[in-house]
């Protein structure tokens, strides 16, 4: 972890549709960092300026007017910022990622990136190979497949499989593995946690599951009305259920069984994340 | 609740699915599935991706007809193309991504779109665009964009429009799952109230905290039924539920974990509540101090 964040976000203000009677303001003074190698969880109720919030992470919004976005060392306010190697070190994958396919073929659409980089077509290959492989999606079995034969299932893993074949320093999931299966999303996300424990990658995460969220990150930054209301290490941020709940979320329900158990003062504080913690915690209570 | 009568609302016969027949890559989706769906229950369907859920719901409002098997919708026959419009006039439906479904500009146009092409008199029309506007929370939107709207009452727009066509059932293909907690506990309490008003509901997911409160599960497996039962019968299977590819509520896989350690844990325990409640009944009179570390 190096001393400058590779994203750095100093009291974003956005407002969609700026200007005209129906302006709304989607943040309203959003700061945060995410350094390179993290593992960074965005939670907080539809409309708290999530997505507005990472889709200004690889340039998609720019900053107009109040805040500054800063990522690789180049701020985004700056119209000479070089957005396409910002695009290509973060990648941004979308909560309804079917809307981002185009090509005919499963393996024509997730080359699409790759060509664009102007890598040769053994090279391509591979990397297509490789990212069909990340998503679990077999190479030989779906690379001359339609894509408008697939289904939604399968439509989000091309997505996801298009955006790792850029190969990105950052990926950014808002949402994305809502709808898979739970075995799918599962195996999806245990492929991209080895990728970050192994080869660094940095991973942004947008999910509506407490359960998948404790999971996977180290640190959590709660949304609420534009705004970061809460954040730190995940488990710390998971000890304030109530402080959540007026968020409108929840905490995982094994963290809501020893959160209740400890009120009753029949277990000591703790905050377990996961069910092999919390059978501990619920084991010591019951005298053992 | 109603009691559910013995007449089934919807009877399944030896379905089979299959998507392109007699060709090299024909799959079958369904195999042979026999079911009772009875007015006024809440059924949940889970499966996996691929289990034949979908292909189950899209059955139950003509939206595909079998290859093979029947399905009756009170009374009606869906193979006999007749009958399609009577059927799909008692089954509503709600699917994952509710934008597919709005027609509208304005909320409440949206909601009267579908009974005013069923040629419901101005009237009614009104009284029908009110009441299902009331039964999702959304009289003080209904003047507003749809698409301004957040994605849980963007969902309650579509249910809403789905309501206002007064179906005997109600099937939810995956309405909640791309929803937020509680935007989902927004639409489920609409549906649980409604189904409480005698509304028979029929919802496809794979969402734990969907299955819980309804009234019988059945699971999809490889396009048949694998099990069946009370929510607490078939999540506390953890084992069963694992092979087929499914999560249980982390409730019931710790008093799953516990019950393992001490067998005179219960072991068919669904909410944070019961877990709560069965360690209070057995934990030995020892307070803990607030504030006390783990030891």
């Amino acid at each position: 972890m190096s001393a400058q964040p590779f994203i750095q976000v100093s009291d974003l203000h956005f407002s969609y549709l700026r200007g005209t009677p129906l302006e709304a303001a989607a943040l309203r003074g959003a700061s945060m960092v995410v350094h390179r190698g993290e593992a960074v969880g965005i939670i907080g109720r539809a409309g708290s300026g999530k997505s507005t919030l990472v889709q200004h992470f690889n340039g998609l919004l720019r900053p107009c007017g109040a805040g500054q976005v800063v990522v690789a060392g180049q701020d985004l306010s700056d119209p000479q910022a070089d957005l396409r190697s910002i695009r290509q070190q973060v990648g941004l994958v979308f909560q309804v990622p079917e809307q981002q396919l185009f090509e005919r073929l499963v393996g024509d659409d997730i080359a699409f990136g790759p060509k664009k980089l102007g890598l040769e077509r053994p090279e391509r290959r591979e990397r297509v190979r490789w990212a069909m492989d990340m998503v679990g999606l077999d190479f030989e079995a779906f690379k001359d497949r339609f894509t408008v034969s697939l289904s939604g299932g399968e439509m989000r893993k091309v997505a996801l499989a298009g955006v790792l074949a850029l190969r990105p320093e950052v990926l950014i999931l808002d949402e994305s593995t809502s709808g898979l299966d739970p075995r799918s999303r599962r195996e999806m996300l245990a492929r991209f946690s080895a990728l970050h424990r192994d080869q660094g990658l940095t991973l942004v995460f947008v999910s509506p599951s407490m359960e998948e969220i404790a999971g996977l990150v180290d640190r959590i930054y709660v949304m609420e009305q534009g705004r970061v209301a809460l954040h730190g290490p995940t488990r710390q941020v998971f000890a304030q259920a109530e402080r959540l709940r007026q968020c409108g979320l929840d905490v995982p329900q094994v963290t809501a069984i020893a959160h209740e158990l400890a009120a009753l003062r029949l277990a000591a504080d703790s905050v377990p994340l996961n069910v092999t913690e919390g059978v501990e915690v619920l084991w010591a209570a019951l005298g053992h | 609740m109603p009691v559910p009568s013995n007449e089934p609302i919807i009877a399944i016969r030896g379905l089979s699915h299959t998507y392109g027949v007699g060709t090299t890559g024909s799959i079958h989706a369904l195999d042979g599935v026999d079911l009772d769906i009875f007015p006024g229950e809440y059924l949940a369907i889970l499966g996996h991706n691929g289990s034949g859920k979908s292909t189950l719901a899209r059955h139950l409002n003509v939206l595909l007809r079998p290859t093979a098997g029947e399905v009756w919708v009170k009374g009606l026959d869906t193979r006999v193309p007749e009958n399609t419009w009577t059927i799909r006039r008692s089954v509503g439906m709600v699917f994952q991504v509710p934008d597919n479904q709005i027609v509208a500009s304005i909320v409440e146009e949206d909601v009267a779109f579908g009974p005013e092409n069923l040629g419901v008199p101005e009237e009614e029309l009104h009284q029908r665009v009110e009441w299902a506007l009331g039964a999702v929370g959304l009289l003080d939107l209904r003047q507003r964009e749809p698409h301004r709207l957040s994605a849980g009452q963007k969902q309650r727009v579509a249910l809403a429009g789905v309501m206002a066509m007064k179906p005997d059932i109600l099937v939810l293909d995956e309405a909640t799952s791309m929803l937020d907690p509680e935007a989902r506990r927004e639409v489920l309490a609409v549906v649980h109230s409604l189904n409480r008003e005698g509304l028979t509901v029929v919802a496809i997911t794979h969402l734990m905290d969907e299955a819980t409160d309804a009234g019988r599960v059945i699971v999809l497996q490889a396009g048949k039924i694998g099990l069946e039962g009370t929510p607490r019968q078939v999540l506390t299977r953890v084992e069963e539920m694992r092979k087929l590819q499914l999560d249980v509520p982390q409730a019931t896989e710790l008093a799953y974990l516990l019950h393992q350690r001490d067998p005179s844990f219960p072991r068919d325990l669904l909410t944070v509540h019961e877990v709560v409640d069965a360690v209070r009944q057995r934990a030995p009179a020892r307070a803990f101090q607030q504030g006390q570390a783990a030891e």
